[in-house]
C-alpha cells in the first residue's frame, strides 16, 4: 500500500524538474499547484476507495453503462500513453543534449522502455519494492542538491514579490495541473493495495510534501538563475545545479539531479506502463496483463519517437492550452461524470432505504 | 524406433521382480540397488552371509567375525565396518557375548530366545536397532552399529558402537572474526548439530533428519525452533528436501541448487556459513538451518540480502563501530560493482564531472597508452581475476609468492612499459579490496562478475548505461523471493522497523522485535526498555532463576 | 582530448569573431617543472601550455575553427577564465553570452574579465608556480578580489543575472596587460638559462562598466572600490590616511554593513547609501617631527576619532567619484534603480517608466560613511623612535 504513496511522490515531483517554467513567481505557482494536485488526488482516489476491489475500468462501466465506461477507459489509455511517451522522450532529450550527444535517441528511449517493461513483467510487487528502494534515494539526492543550489542564490531575483499580480501565476499553473492527470493511475492501482480504504491520507500527505519540495526547488531555481534565464531554460533545475561551485571540487552537481530524475523516471514509467497494461487487460476481459506488456511497450516506444519532431515542439505542446484541454476532457470530465453518477446512485439507494 | 522397444520392455517389466542375483556382473547399479533393497534376510545364517558377501564384494574394510553363542553353540556372525565402529566397543561387545552366554546365567538360553536375551539382558550398548533387509543392515553398519546375525532368526540385531571421527574444532577460514567464538562447523553432522544445541538449549529446538542421494545416502539435518519458525516454511522445506532424487550429495551447494527459488540468479539466494554463532542467531530469528553430513557449510533459509553483507564481528563490537564498519561494507559492495564502470564512463563521456586538476593528472598519466580506457580496465580486471583464482588454487607455500609477483611485477611492469596508466591500477586494486570486505564469498564473486557488465555498459552509454545497469540489478534483486519471503527486504518492501539492523547496527537492548516477516509468530523477543541506566529494575525472572540455582 | 582553460574573444573589423584558446599541457603539469627549452633543432619539446586561435562568424563558429589547428577534440568543460577584448566589449558581448548559455559543456561559473591591452601577449605569458596559466589567472582574480576588493565579482552567471535585472548594470573585471619585453629577448633568456624567468605581464585592477551588453567605460581601482563599498562586496581593502599626530597611518578595512535608503517625493527620488566600515591599523609611517607626541598613541580617543573621520572622508570621496563617473557614463552599477524596482514597483512603473538611465543622471545621492577603528594590530603605542 505504501508503494502507492511513494510512487505518487515521484509522480508529483517530476514535473518540477522537467517542465516547470521558472518565471519569477514560480514558487507561488508551485503552491497553487500543490493545492490543485491535492484536489485532483481527492477527486480520483476519493472515488476509487469507494469501490474497493474494482479498478476504475470496472466501476466506470458499472456507473455509466458499458459503452460509456469503455469510452472513458479508452480516453484514459490515450492520456496515459501520452504521459509515458512524453516523459521518456523528455529524459532522453536531456541525456543526449547534455551528456552523450553522439548516441542516437532510439537507444536511450529504448533502454528506458526495456527497463519499464521488465519491471512491469515482474509484477506490481516488484514495482512496489523497487520504488521503495529508489524513492528514498531520489529524495536523498534532491535533499542534497537543493542546499547546494542555494549556495549560488541571489534573493534579488525573487523581488518584487508577486508584483505582477496573481494572474500570471494562475496561468502558468495550467500545465502543471494538467500533468497531475497522471494521478489517474491511482484509479487502477487502488484495488492492488493491501488496505485500499486507508490510502487517502498518505496519498494527500505525499502530494503536499511533493508540492512543498516543488516550491523550494522553484525558489532555488529562480534565485540562482534569475527570472529571465529561468524562464528560457529548457531544464531549469539542472541548469541551476550547474551553477554550484563549492570549493573547486564540488561542481557539476547536475549529475546528481540527472541520476535522481532517472530513478524517478523508472518508477514513474513502470507504474504508468503497468496501469496501461492492466487497464487494457481489464477492458478486454483478459486473465493476465502480462502478454500485453510487450505490445504496449512497443507502442509506447513508437509514440515516443514519432510524436514529436524535436524537444521544442514537445515543450510547446505542453505549455499550450491544447494540452490542458486534452487532459481535462480525457481525465477530469470523465471523473466529474463518474462522481455525478455515483452521487445519483447513492441517492437512489438512500431513497430506497428510506422507503 | 529402438527407444520404442525399450519403452515397451520397461513397461512390461514394471511389476516384475528384478531378475538375477548380485553375483551377476552385468547388472547396472540401479538394478543392484533394487535387488539389495528387496532382499529380505532369511533365517539361514549362511544364506544371509552369502548374500551379504555378494553385496559388498571384495571390500576389505568390513569385518565378519563368526562365532558360536551359548552352550548350544548357535552360529552367529558379528559384522562391523572398520572406521565406523569403534573397535574397542566392538571387542567389548564380543567379549560380553562370549562370556555372558558361555558361562553365567544365560548360557542355557534356548536358541529361539537368544535375540531376546541378547538385546535385553546382555548387551550394554546405548541403542539397539533391528534390520530386516540387506539395505537396512547396511544402513546400520554405516551408522557405526555392530550387527549380529544369528542363525535361525530373520532379524539382524545392531548395537550402537559408533566412533565419531572429526577434525578438531577450529575457526572457519572463510569467515574469521576478531572478537567472537572461534569454533566452526566440521564435516560430521552430529558434531555440528551438537554445536548448535550447545548454544540453544531449549527443548523446542528440533532437528529433523533426512537421507538424500540413492548412492551416497547423505544425512541431512534440518534444525528449527518449533513454535517460532513458520509451519508453512518447515513444511515447504520438508517437501523440497524430500523430492530431491539424485544419486549423490557431496556438498551443501548441491542441496542449495535443488531447493532454491531462483536457479538462474547470480546472487546467492541461500545463505551459507561455517559459523555456529551465526546459525544460532539466525535460528533465533525464526529461520531454518540445513546441515549436510560431510561438509561444514550450513544453509540458512529464508535468506535476506542484508544477511549476506554482515560480518560476525558487527554484533560483538560496539554500536558506533559496528555501524560505521557495516555501512562501509555496504559502500564497498556497491563500489566493487560500480567503480570500474563509473571510472570508464566518466573518463570516456563525462569529462566535465572530474575536477580539473585531477583530470589533468589522469590524462597526463594516460598519454601514450595504446588502449582506450574501457579496454585497459577490462584487460586489467580480467588479469586480476586470473591472479585471484590462481592464488586460491596454489598450495599455500607457493600461493603468496605468485600473487605478490603477479600483482607487483605485472602491475608495475605494465605501468613502466606504458601499457596501462597508474590510475587504472589504483581503481582495480581498490575494487578488489572493496570486494573482499564482504565475508560471503559467493556474494562478493557475484558483485565482481557484474562489474564486467558495468564496464561494458559504461563504455557504451556512459553514466546513463551505469544507471541502466544499476536499475536493472535493483529490479532483479527486488523481484527475487526466498521461500516466499522477499529477498530484498527490509529495503525492498520498506519495513521501517527492521531497518535498524540493516545499514547500521543498533544496541542489543534496542533489538526488541524480531525481523517482522520471518519472526512474525513471536514478534517480541526481549523486554523493551532495558537501556542501561542507574536505577534500572532487575529482571524478576532472572533473579528467580539465580536464586533457584543457589538453592 | 584537449582542455582549454582560457578562452579569449575578440572581434575583427569585418565583424568576424576571433577566439584564442589557451591549452595547458597536462604532462608538463605532472613532470616537476621541467619546462623544455624551445630549441630550434627539432628535439622533443615539452611546452607547459600553448595557444591556438580560430575565426568565425559567431563565437561558436570561431571556437569550432580552432579545431582546424589542433590534433585532438576540444572539450570546453574545463574553461576557467573567459577574456573579452576591449574592442569586442565595446561592440557588444551579446553573441558571447548566447554561446555560453546554449552550449552544454560551457559553465556559467567561469570567471569573465575584459582585457585592456594586447590579449595575445597575455595568453602567452607565464605564471611562476603555475604550470597551468589558466589556473594562475583564475587564482589571481580570486586573490585580488578577496584581498584588495578593487575588482567586482567575476562569475558569468552573476553578470547574466545583473543584466536581466532592471535598474542595474554590470561591471566586469578589468585586466591590464603591461608592457612586455620583446619576444626575442625573452627567448634568449630562456635558451641561455634553460629555465625561463616569467615576468608578471598583467595587472588586475579596476572594472569595465557595461550598459547591458556594451561596454561604455573604465573605472579605475578607487572607483571600483567605491562601487564595492556600496554593493557590500568588499572583503578587505587598504587605505592610508594622514594621522593628526603627523605621519601616515595605514588601515586595513573590512565591510561592516551597507544599506540603501530612499525617499520618494512627488516625482523625484533621493537615495542615501549608508556604509559601515571596520578598520584596523596595520602600519604607521612617521615623518620626522622634532619633539612632541609619539607618532601614534591610541589611548587618545580624539586621535582615533580623527583618523576614523579622515578614513571616512577618503572612502566617501571614492564613492562620490564613482557615482559621478557612473552618472557621466549613464550606467547605474550601484543598483539604485534595482532597489526601487524591487521595493517600490509602483513607483518604478509610474515614475520611472523604464527610463532609469536618464533618471539616474539626475539622481540625488547622499553617502554616509562611518568608520570604526577597532583594532590596532598587536601593538598599541608606536615604538618608532622619535
Amino acid at each position: 500500500m505504501l508503494f502507492i504513496t511513494r510512487s505518487s511522490i515521484s509522480i508529483a515531483t517530476l514535473p518540477a524538474l522537467t517542465m516547470g517554467s521558472a518565471a519569477q513567481d514560480a514558487w507561488a505557482a508551485s503552491l497553487v499547484i500543490a493545492l490543485g494536485s491535492v484536489l485532483i488526488v481527492l477527486l480520483i482516489a476519493g472515488l476509487g476507495i469507494r469501490f474497493e476491489d474494482k479498478s476504475v475500468v470496472r466501476f466506470s462501466q458499472e456507473l455509466l453503462g458499458k459503452p460509456f465506461g469503455m469510452a472513458i477507459t479508452i480516453g484514459f489509455l490515450i492520456v496515459l500513453l501520452h504521459f509515458v511517451g512524453a516523459e521518456a522522450r523528455l529524459y532522453a532529450e536531456l541525456i543526449i543534449g547534455s551528456f552523450v550527444p553522439d548516441t542516437p535517441i532510439p537507444f536511450i528511449v529504448g533502454s528506458m522502455v526495456i527497463l519499464a517493461a521488465i519491471a512491469c513483467y515482474l509484477g506490481v510487487e516488484t514495482i512496489g519494492r523497487t520504488s521503495d528502494v529508489l524513492v528514498p534515494l531520489f529524495t536523498l539526492a534532491i535533499l542534497i542538491a537543493l542546499p547546494m543550489g542555494f549556495s549560488a542564490f541571489d534573493s534579488r531575483s525573487l523581488e518584487p514579490v508577486l508584483a505582477r499580480g496573481l494572474k500570471p501565476v494562475l496561468s502558468s499553473t495550467a500545465t502543471s495541473l494538467a500533468l497531475g492527470g497522471k494521478y489517474l493511475s491511482l484509479g487502477v492501482l487502488i484495488p492492488q493495495a493491501t488496505k485500499p480504504t486507508r490510502i487517502l491520507l498518505p496519498a494527500v500527505a505525499t502530494t503536499l510534501l511533493a508540492g512543498i519540495t516543488q516550491t523550494l526547488i522553484a525558489v532555488m531555481v529562480v534565485g540562482v538563475l534569475g527570472p529571465d534565464l529561468g524562464n528560457s531554460s529548457v531544464f531549469p533545475f539542472l541548469s541551476a545545479l550547474r551553477a554550484v561551485n563549492i570549493i573547486r571540487l564540488i561542481q557539476r552537481v547536475e549529475a546528481l539531479g540527472t541520476i535522481a530524475w532517472g530513478f524517478a523516471i523508472l518508477v514513474d514509467t513502470s507504474v504508468l506502463l503497468y496501469v496501461l497494461c492492466r487497464a487494457t487487460s481489464e477492458l478486454m476481459d483478459l486473465q493476465d496483463y502480462r502478454p500485453l506488456v510487450g505490445p504496449i511497450a512497443t507502442v509506447w516506444f513508437v509514440y515516443s519517437m514519432q510524436s514529436y519532431d524535436n524537444l521544442l515542439s514537445l515543450l510547446h505542446f505542453h505549455e499550450s492550452p491544447a494540452f490542458a484541454v486534452f487532459v481535462t476532457v480525457t481525465v477530469f470530465v470523465p471523473y466529474a461524470l463518474l462522481w455525478i453518477a455515483y452521487g445519483i446512485r447513492t441517492l437512489k439507494v438512500f431513497e430506497k432505504r428510506r422507503r | 524406433m529402438k527407444w520404442l522397444s525399450e519403452l515397451l520392455k520397461a513397461w512390461r517389466a514394471r511389476n516384475t521382480k528384478p531378475a538375477g542375483d548380485l553375483k551377476d556382473d552385468q547388472l547396472d547399479i540401479s538394478e543392484r540397488e533394487a535387488l539389495v533393497q528387496r532382499y529380505r534376510l532369511t533365517s539361514s545364517l549362511e544364506g544371509n552371509l552369502k548374500a551379504f558377501k555378494e553385496m559388498i564384494g571384495p571390500s576389505a574394510d568390513i569385518t565378519i567375525r563368526l562365532m558360536q553363542l551359548g552352550t548350544k553353540r548357535v552360529p552367529a556372525a558379528i559384522i562391523s565396518v572398520e572406521e565406523f565402529a569403534d573397535s574397542q566397543q566392538r571387542d567389548e561387545l564380543v567379549h560380553t557375548l562370549t562370556t555372558n552366554l558361555l558361562s553365567g546365567a544365560f548360557q542355557d538360553s534356548p536358541a529361539h530366545k537368544l535375540p531376546e536375551v541378547i538385546t535385553r539382558l546382555v548387551v550394554q550398548s546405548p541403542r539397539i536397532n533391528y534390520a530386516d533387509t540387506l539395505d537396512e543392515l547396511w544402513k546400520l553398519l554405516l551408522e557405526g552399529f555392530t550387527v549380529i546375525l544369528i542363525d535361525g532368526h530373520e532379524q539382524a540385531i545392531g548395537c550402537a558402537t559408533e566412533r565419531v571421527v572429526h577434525r578438531t574444532l577450529q575457526e572457519p577460514e572463510s569467515e574469521p572474526s576478531i572478537r567472537g567464538p572461534r569454533d566452526g562447523f566440521t564435516e560430521c553432522l552430529s558434531t555440528n548439530i551438537s554445536l548448535i544445541r550447545r548454544r540453544i538449549r531449549t527443548p523446542n529446538l528440533w532437528a529433523e533428519q533426512f537421507t538424500v542421494g540413492s548412492l551416497t545416502r547423505t544425512r541431512i539435518g534440518v534444525m528449527y525452533i518449533k513454535g517460532l519458525a513458520h509451519e508453512g516454511l518447515i513444511q515447504e522445506i520438508r517437501q523440497r528436501v524430500n523430492r530431491i532424487s539424485v544419486d549423490g550429495i557431496l556438498e551443501s551447494g548441491q542441496i542449495e541448487e535443488f531447493i532454491e527459488d531462483n536457479p538462474t540468479s547470480l546472487f546467492p539466494i541461500v545463505y551459507r556459513t561455517e559459523r555456529p554463532d551465526r546459525v544460532a542467531s539466525v535460528l533465533l530469528e525464526g529461520r531454518i538451518a540445513i546441515f549436510t553430513d560431510g561438509t561444514p557449510f550450513v544453509l540458512c533459509v529464508p535468506t535476506e540480502f542484508s544477511m549476506l553483507l554482515k560480518a560476525p564481528d558487527d554484533y560483538y563490537e560496539r554500536v558506533p563501530i559496528g555501524s560505521i564498519i557495516g555501512f562501509l561494507r555496504y559502500l564497498s559492495f556497491w563500489a566493487s560493482m560500480l567503480l570500474p564502470g563509473t571510472y570508464v564512463a566518466t573518463l570516456t563521456f563525462h569529462h566535465e564531472l572530474v575536477p580539473t586538476e585531477l583530470l589533468f593528472r589522469i590524462v597526463a598519466a594516460r598519454e601514450g597508452v595504446p588502449f582506450p580506457i574501457a579496454m585497459e580496465v577490462f584487460i586489467l580486471e580480467f588479469v586480476f581475476e586470473i591472479l585471484r583464482e590462481a592464488g586460491l588454487r596454489l598450495p599455500k607455500a607457493v600461493g603468496s609468492a605468485v600473487t605478490i609477483v603477479g600483482a607487483l611485477v605485472l602491475g608495475d611492469a605494465a605501468i613502466g612499459a606504458g601499457l596501462v596508466s597508474p590510475a587504472v591500477v589504483i581503481i582495480i586494486s581498490l575494487t578488489a579490496i572493496a570486494s573482499f570486505t564482504t565475508a560471503n564469498f559467493a556474494f562478493s564473486i557475484a558483485a565482481r562478475l557484474l562489474r564486467f557488465v558495468f564496464i561494458v555498459l559504461g563504455s557504451l552509454f556512459g553514466l546513463f548505461g551505469i544507471q541502466f545497469g544499476f536499475l536493472l540489478i535493483i529490479l532483479i534483486l527486488t523481484s527475487m523471493r526466498s521461500f516466499g519471503y522477499p529477498y530484498f527486504a527490509p529495503i525492498g518492501p520498506l519495513v521501517l522497523s527492521d531497518l535498524k539492523d540493516v545499514f547500521v547496527r543498533t544496541w542489543w537492548w534496542n533489538m526488541v522485535r524480531r525481523p517482522s516477516l520471518v519472526g512474525s509468530r513471536e514478534p517480541i523477543r526481549q523486554r523493551p526498555g532495558q537501556m542501561p541506566r542507574p536505577g534500572l529494575q532487575a529482571n524478576r525472572s532472572n533473579k528467580q532463576r539465580a536464586s533457584r540455582m543457589e538453592r | 582530448m584537449t582542455y582549454p582553460s582560457v578562452l579569449a574573444f575578440d572581434i575583427e573589423d569585418p565583424g568576424e569573431f576571433t577566439v584564442i584558446a589557451q591549452f595547458p599541457n597536462p604532462t608538463a603539469a605532472t613532470s616537476q617543472g621541467s619546462v623544455g627549452t624551445l630549441a630550434s633543432g627539432g628535439t622533443a619539446v615539452t611546452l607547459p601550455f600553448w595557444a591556438n586561435s580560430g575565426r568565425g562568424a559567431s563565437p561558436f563558429a570561431a571556437v569550432k575553427n580552432i579545431e582546424l589547428t589542433t590534433s585532438r577534440q576540444l572539450s570546453l568543460s574545463h574553461v576557467d577564465v573567459v577574456l573579452i577584448s576591449e574592442k569586442l566589449a565595446r561592440a557588444g558581448i551579446g553573441p558571447v553570452l548566447e554561446f555560453f548559455l546554449r552550449h552544454p559543456e560551457l559553465r556559467l561559473i567561469s570567471e569573465v574579465a575584459v582585457v585592456q591591452g594586447d590579449m595575445r601577449a597575455l595568453l602567452e605569458s607565464e605564471f611562476p608556480l603555475e604550470p597551468n596559466p589558466g589556473l594562475g589567472l583564475l587564482g589571481m582574480l580570486e586573490y585580488v578580489r578577496n584581498q584588495q576588493s578593487q575588482i567586482p565579482r567575476g562569475q558569468l552567471l552573476d553578470k547574466l543575472r545583473i543584466i536581466s535585472f532592471p535598474g542595474i548594470d554590470p561591471a566586469f573585471i578589468r585586466v591590464i596587460v603591461l608592457q612586455t619585453p620583446e619576444a626575442g629577448q625573452q627567448a634568449e633568456q630562456r635558451s641561455t638559462d634553460g629555465t625561463p624567468i616569467p615576468k608578471p605581464a598583467l595587472k588586475v585592477h579596476g572594472s569595465a562598466v557595461f550598459d547591458d551588453d556594451k561596454m561604455v567605460g573604465w573605472f579605475d581601482a578607487a572607483e571600483s572600490l567605491g562601487v564595492n563599498w556600496v554593493l557590500g562586496h568588499v572583503s578587505r581593502a587598504v587605505l592610508t590616511v594622514e594621522s593628526p599626530q603627523g605621519g601616515l597611518v595605514s588601515l586595513e578595512l573590512k565591510q561592516g554593513g551597507c544599506g540603501i535608503r530612499y525617499t520618494v517625493s512627488g516625482n523625484s527620488i533621493t537615495m542615501t547609501a549608508t556604509i559601515e566600515v571596520l578598520a584596523r591599523v596595520q602600519d604607521v609611517v612617521k615623518e620626522s617631527v622634532p619633539g612632541g607626541h609619539p607618532a601614534f598613541d591610541p589611548e587618545d580617543t580624539a586621535v582615533i576619532q580623527s583618523i576614523a573621520d579622515r578614513a571616512a572622508e577618503a572612502i566617501r570621496n571614492d564613492i562620490e567619484h564613482a557615482i559621478a563617473k557612473a552618472k557621466q557614463l549613464g550606467v547605474d552599477v550601484f543598483g539604485f534603480g534595482n532597489t526601487i524596482y524591487r521595493k517600490e514597483p509602483q513607483v518604478w512603473n509610474e515614475i520611472v517608466k523604464g527610463r532609469w538611465d536618464e533618471f539616474f543622471k539626475a539622481l540625488d545621492v547622499n553617502i554616509e560613511v562611518e568608520v570604526n577603528l577597532r583594532r590596532t594590530g598587536l601593538t598599541a603605542r608606536s615604538i618608532i623612535p622619535r
